[in-house]
């Protein structure tokens, strides 16, 4: 390989694409070649860094210098400033939140120094579609020790060890799983890595599938090692083109460099992985579920036991592990569990990966050790809630979350204490919300995610969610009486205590917890008729401030019913409320703030 | 099997290990109410009417899918279990449309006699119901989505029982519906038209279309019969109320159809429109006309004696159908062979079983691991057959031969296939044991193979019987199908399975009873036939050439036994009294013999 | 998840486009669903001929395959727009006004989720989250990720559009 000078890091994450990354790029080695330095810098595209508001982004090494919102037209005076003139070009550079300075290097940005990155170590480092870039990080060599030198005891003691707990929800205890899985009888057992993942606001294991899917490769051929299984699946959603594409790839690549397929390391040991790819169902998150959809089955999940460990694919011992859990297996063997352990608090332990998002001023994923505050992930790591609004609540482990309202918000992010406050650390979806955000709308939301979703297989998730969604959505309408709130509550309580699956026991978790902190304000829609945020449609009304209004009639031209019209020998406009729909098209697109609210 | 003991309410119980908790509630006679469990399926633990409380557990569980185990305090009643099971009632009731007073299933509901049960009063939530069409398209049963609670009790029965995986569900969450095929009317679908599914649905979403609206249960009566449509004479409960025959129904208690009917049995017997004869008749004056049962009697032995006076006993012929009872059968012996000593006295389906092999039942064929199908379709007169070949194959995974003309269906699932018409079908089964064939070996290594064999093959092949000596004790065993209900108890009375009566026959007496399918066999020879006496159930061209018509019962009017396939006996008990005029056949026989 | 449309945009069903993906698979019903998705890909749709075609291939009831392609909300029994346009409602698109952007490509296309233009030029679908949740609120139009959407940025995205 010839040495490079510098190496440019370009964030090819699905945001950054979407942001238009790839042309940059194009510009850049266009750039690089014009001004012959194509044999000294060295463009590398990398999976997601983090930063997806932050978009195109561009990492140059060694100084970490970090670029931000990069468009092709940037790039040749940016190619003439750093590489050339050799100084940071400023105008691309991240200003600070609270001091308004230029942040030159990454390591400097609040955003990443508070960071602790184990699971995302490589994600926006190497190139996750060339294996010797993993190879040359330290890849496959946890593989080959384990297999040449070690036990599969040895691995599960490891884990054990480590403290590590499943990353997909339940929080289950990794080690203690393997083992199950190690000694549940049978000649044939699988090894299933579940990336379907389907909790709105989470994104994480995307992430790691798009920018560094040889980790989980290699960790699920270590779990193939110690469960003694041969072939292993991904399942990953269709959503994720990328990730997908990105997953093959890298399998045709460990299968060519003899990582994967028979006879690993010259050993007896082979596995092999392939990809199955979900058809749009949350609920095939659910293990069950994902195991009938990969036999090619409506995706219902089935009682359990017997739990897959015993009895899974084809009715087989299957050990199913999400795709964060099995991205800390490689730092675990490699480094060891007690180094693990050595993170985190004394039952959560090692980092975890939120994906902040919201009303927050920085925004992508996040990866801290367990017990990080909830307020040093809002205010240091996201900058805090962005346009002088307040923090209300954190929503926390989607559909089958619950809300944080501020006075928890020095919570420690971790298992025992998210339950002990009625939420859940789940897949580690973070979604920030301000005074704009109405707290039964949002139970309403996640309800109607739930009702959709539901296998309609039992009668309280199938039946259940759509009554309190019913329930939830008279409320927003300001047509329920108080008795409804008692009947919410008593339905809320029933769907989650005998519904079949995690799907149904957990879905009334974000209208329990918005109830315990934000009982008021359901009190409020439903006594006074009033949504205090400003949210639900049928208890505001928008009206023109007729001082501050400056008869531009931008808002007249926007409106898709024509109900607002100029007032007659001024030039004011004024909203016949009688017509009005509520989309607040007018409030969004005034410059003058003289549309209202009330 | 080891013994687990369990508490239960405070109860000490005892199991088996591999035990349900609800299995081992049902060995104790302790009520736990169910919905989607049904036995003979796998459990889907989707009605959550079972959940039952387990010291130490999470939560609430399902008795229906949660292993017993030994030690375990289960507690099957609370308060808490009471208002669960309550509110899980009160959202299927507000899914869709469960006004019961205009229900068929009324009274006879298990999802109404649990709302009772569990004391649901109302539903304090709104009705969701949409609108759902109903689907009767097809000829005998019908499809309320209106009524469905989604237990998916049909869709398991119809695939793992039945093995015609018609039914299935589609969407998705509160979307879900019951769906054909790719969503069809059920008439253009693959339905089989076994019922199975409207036997075991709790509600009235799948109902029999003749008795719809006609009883429930209690307003009935319901007695145990068996079906002679052919020789595996399924047990039966059948349905009646005013002395009529509502349904027939499979009984679920029977070792062998364990509720299984095939189309034959359980509706084409009941349904469709034939004219019966109500009172004999005697040809007078070139006509046929009403008379009494002594006159007609009188002219029948007049006839019948006439014509073995002038011609001696040969002259004389009586046939019967296979589907008559042994009572009836001994009563037509005693008056043609014992008392007029006629060599001619047949029975139309008379089959001998096989000799040298144990009898197979479909409880045997349910527990074979091979099956050897040669010989006639079974799919298309034994679908009973068929059903448990399919479950064999496709829950337990036995291995199937086909040599013939077996159903497609069957043909699917058979690791050989062995086509052949009716007149190839013995060089087709030698040509599957020439020496050294894999079927031979597969054959010589089963340890419960089943032959079924049917028209033509009337044997097993002694080179196939000979590879299966391996197996176990007691085994190989052989099914021989045969057309009638008492197909093997005419041959055993001795009596021919012959078609045709004899040249030289002058007078004969056919005893048709309800068999529709052997009268018009005779049409041909009728001018032959001097004399012609004909006992049958229905009108038909025969019956108007005949010179005295006696009115014979229908099986579901008749008491008697019958012999089935495997040679056991089985009972014919009425439900109904026949119409006034009608007399059974027996008795009348009888009569002629005094 | 862009579907590439046959190049004869009818979306004819064909046996033989469907034998051939047929015989990539090993005929075992957990090939079940990624065959589905290959005859998707290829026709835009599921028709029933392919259905039954596939049951029949696989020895699957057909009940089943139905069941199955009912089941996902990937599969779609009528033929779609040549662009397909995906509204993500996940949290963060709600938070940041998904409701919106949603009301408003109903607008401008003139159908509703699940329905098609009449000259079959779009296609409208929600989705559960497309994961850009950073990038809140977004859509993907004819495979590309729009982010942070307004309804005026929706307006422009659509000019033209003959409804």
């Amino acid at each position: 390989m010839p040495a490079y000078r510098s190496t440019v890091l370009l964030c090819a994450g699905g945001g950054c694409i979407s942001c238009g990354c790839l042309p940059v790029r194009e510009a850049m080695e266009a750039e690089l070649k014009r001004r012959n330095l194509a044999d000294e810098v060295r463009v590398v595209q990398t999976g997601c860094v983090g930063s997806c508001d932050l978009g195109p982004v561009l990492i140059v090494y060694p100084d970490e210098v970090f670029y931000q919102k990069v468009s092709p037209g940037d790039v040749p005076k940016l190619v003439d400033e750093h590489f050339l003139k050799g100084r940071v070009f400023e105008r691309l550079l991240v200003k600070s939140a609270e001091t308004d300075n230029l942040i030159a290097t990454q390591r400097e940005f609040a955003f990443f120094n508070k960071q602790v990155k184990i699971v995302l170590e490589n994600c926006g480092v190497i190139d996750p579609e060339n294996i010797e870039e993993y190879v040359a990080r330290g890849g496959y060599l946890a593989l080959g020790q384990v297999i040449s030198e070690r036990t599969p005891e040895w691995v599960i003691e490891e884990l054990k060890k480590s403290g590590l707990r499943g990353r997909g929800g339940a929080g289950f205890p990794a080690g203690t799983k393997w083992d199950f899985v190690r000694k549940a009888p049978g000649e044939r057992k699988y090894v299933v890595c579940n990336a379907d993942e389907g909790d709105p606001g989470a994104f994480m294991d995307r992430s790691v599938l798009e920018g560094d899917p040889h980790r989980v490769l290699e960790a699920m051929a270590i779990a193939g090692f110690a469960a003694s299984a041969d072939q292993g699946y991904i399942y990953v959603r269709a959503e994720y083109p990328l990730a997908i594409r990105r997953t093959r790839r890298a399998i045709q690549q460990a299968r060519e460099a003899g990582f994967l397929g028979r006879n690993l390391f010259e050993s007896s040991f082979s596995f092999d992985i392939d990809i199955r790819v979900g058809a749009g169902a949350f609920v095939c998150g659910e293990e069950t579920a994902l195991l009938a959809s990969i036999e090619g089955k409506r995706g219902i999940p089935r009682p359990r036991p017997p739990f897959p460990a015993v009895s899974g694919l084809w009715g087989k011992p299957t050990l199913i592990n999400n795709v964060e859990t099995y991205a800390c297996i490689v730092p675990i063997i490699t480094r060891g569990g007690d180094w693990y352990a050595s993170i985190g608090t004394e039952k959560s332990k090692g980092t975890k990966v939120f994906a902040l998002a919201g009303k927050i001023r920085n925004t992508g994923l996040v990866e801290v050790p367990m017990g990080t505050t909830l307020r040093e992930i809002v205010y240091d790591i996201g900058g805090g809630v962005p346009n002088g609004r307040k923090f209300k609540a954190a929503q926390t482990g989607g559909p089958s979350g619950g809300c944080i309202p501020a006075e928890h918000l020095d919570i420690p992010m971790d298992y025992e204490s998210l339950a002990k406050v009625g939420s859940i650390v789940g897949s580690g979806g973070l979604i920030i919300m301000d005074e704009d955000s109405c707290m039964v709308d949002v139970a309403k939301f996640f309800m109607e995610f739930c009702t959709d979703e539901s296998c309609g297989k039992c009668p309280p998730c199938r039946v259940g969610t759509r009554q309190i969604y019913g329930l939830l959505d008279k409320i927003t309408k300001g047509e329920a009486r108080i008795e409804d709130l008692h009947l919410l509550e008593e339905l809320c309580g029933m769907v989650k205590e005998s519904s079949l699956c995690g799907l149904g026991q957990t879905a009334p978790n974000p209208v329990l917890s918005t109830l315990r902190y934000f009982r008021d304000e359901y009190l409020e829609h439903i006594v006074d008729r009033r949504c205090p945020a400003k949210v639900c449609p049928s208890l505001i009304r928008y009206s023109i401030d007729e001082a501050a209004c400056t008869g531009c009639s931008l808002c007249a031209r926007n409106c898709p019913e024509n109900t607002i019209f100029k007032v007659e020998d001024q030039k004011k406009y004024r909203i016949d409320p009688a017509r009005c729909v509520k989309c607040g098209v007018c409030f969004d697109v005034c410059r003058f703030g003289a549309v209202v609210k009330s | 099997m080891s013994e687990i003991s369990l508490t239960i309410n405070g109860k000490q119980v005892k199991g088996e290990r591999g035990d349900t908790i609800l299995k081992v509630c049902e060995r104790s006679d302790i009520y736990v109410p169910t919905l989607c469990h049904y036995g003979g399926v796998h459990e889907v633990g989707t009605c959550r009417m079972c959940v039952v409380e387990v010291q130490g557990g999470r939560a609430l569980t399902t008795a229906c899918t949660t292993p017993a185990e030994d030690g375990m305090i289960v507690k099957t009643e609370s308060d808490a279990i009471q208002s669960l099971r309550r509110a899980t009632l009160e959202l299927l009731f507000s899914e869709r449309n469960h006004y019961c007073m205009f229900c068929e299933a009324s009274g006879d509901c298990e999802l109404q006699a649990l709302a009772y049960r569990h004391g649901m009063d109302s539903v304090r939530y709104p009705n969701l119901y949409p609108k759902m069409e109903l689907d009767t398209s097809h000829p005998y049963l019908a499809l309320d989505q209106n009524r469905c609670v989604l237990c998916r009790r049909c869709v398991r029965v119809c695939a793992e029982l039945v093995g015609a995986h018609s039914l299935g569900m589609r969407e998705r969450g509160i979307e879900t519906l019951l769906a054909a095929d790719g969503g069809e009317p059920l008439s253009a679908s693959s339905c089989v038209s076994c019922g199975a599914c409207v036997q075991v649905c709790p509600t009235g979403a799948l109902f029999d279309r003749r008795s719809a609206y006609r009883g429930r249960e209690k307003d009935c009566t319901t007695v145990k019969s068996s079906c002679p449509e052919c020789a595996l004479g399924c047990a039966v409960e059948l349905v009646a109320r005013s002395g009529q025959v509502l349904r027939v129904e499979g009984d679920v208690e029977s070792p062998e159809n364990g509720g299984l009917l095939c189309r034959r049995g359980r509706y084409e017997s009941l349904n469709g429109h034939r004219e019966r004869v109500l009172q004999p008749l005697v040809r007078k004056g070139g006509e046929l006309a009403s008379a009494s049962w002594d006159e007609a009697l009188a002219a029948l032995r007049a006839g019948i004696e006439a014509a073995a006076a002038a011609g001696g006993a040969g002259a004389v012929a009586a046939v019967a159908s296979a589907r008559a009872s042994n009572e009836a059968l001994a009563a037509l012996r005693g008056y043609f062979q014992q008392k007029l000593d006629s060599p001619n006295v047949g029975a139309i389906g008379a089959a001998a079983s096989p000799d040298g092999y144990p009898a197979a039942t479909l409880q045997d064929i349910r527990q074979a691991d091979l099956i050897i199908l040669a010989g006639e379709d079974a799919g298309a007169n034994h679908q009973v057959v068929e059903f448990a070949v399919s479950q064999a194959v496709e829950q337990h995974g036995a291995a199937l031969i086909v040599v013939g003309s077996a159903a497609r269906r069957l043909q699917k699932q058979a690791c050989v296939v062995v086509p052949a018409g009716s007149d190839e079908v013995a060089r087709a089964l030698a040509t599957l044991t020439a020496a050294g064939s894999e079927s031979l070996k597969r054959i010589a290594c089963a340890e419960r193979a089943v032959f079924v064999v049917g028209a033509p093959v009337t044997a097993v092949p002694q080179a196939l019987a000979a590879a299966a000596q391996s197996a176990r004790d007691g085994w190989p065993r052989v099914l021989a199908l045969a057309p009638k209900g008492n197909s093997r108890g005419a041959a055993q009375a001795g009596l021919n399975g012959g078609a045709s009566v004899a040249k030289g026959v002058k007078a004969a007496f056919i005893m048709a009873g309800d068999d529709t399918e052997m009268l018009d066999r005779f049409l041909p020879q009728r001018d032959e036939i001097g004399f012609l006496a004909v006992q049958a159930s229905y009108r038909s061209p025969l019956v108007e050439m005949a010179d005295v018509v006696l009115p014979a019962p229908v099986w579901t009017e008749k008491a008697g036994t019958m012999v089935n396939a495997q040679g056991r006996e089985v009972s014919l008990r009425p439900a109904v009294a026949p119409p006034a005029g009608v007399r059974d056949e027996a008795d009348v026989l009888a009569a002629l013999s005094q | 998840m862009a579907v590439e449309i046959a190049a004869t945009g009818s979306g004819a069903p064909s046996e033989s486009q469907v034998g051939a993906i047929l015989a990539k698979h090993p005929a075992e019903r957990s090939a079940l669903i990624p065959i589905l998705q290959e005859v998707q890909a290829k026709l835009g749709y599921l028709p029933e001929e392919a259905m039954c075609q596939v049951a029949e291939a696989l020895g699957v009831p057909e009940a089943n395959v139905y069941g199955v392609a009912s089941f996902y909300a990937q599969f779609r029994f009528a033929p779609i727009g040549r662009k397909q346009v995906h509204v993500c409602r996940g949290t963060a698109c709600h938070v940041g006004g998904a409701p919106k952007i949603l009301a408003e490509v109903k607008e401008r296309l003139g159908i509703g989720e699940g329905e098609s233009t009449p000259d079959r030029e779009y296609s409208l679908e929600t989705v559960a989250c497309i994961g850009c949740c950073a990038l809140a609120p977004c859509a993907v139009v004819d495979g590309k990720v729009e982010a942070k959407l307004t309804p005026k940025k929706v307006r422009e995205l659509f000019q033209g559009v003959q409804r």
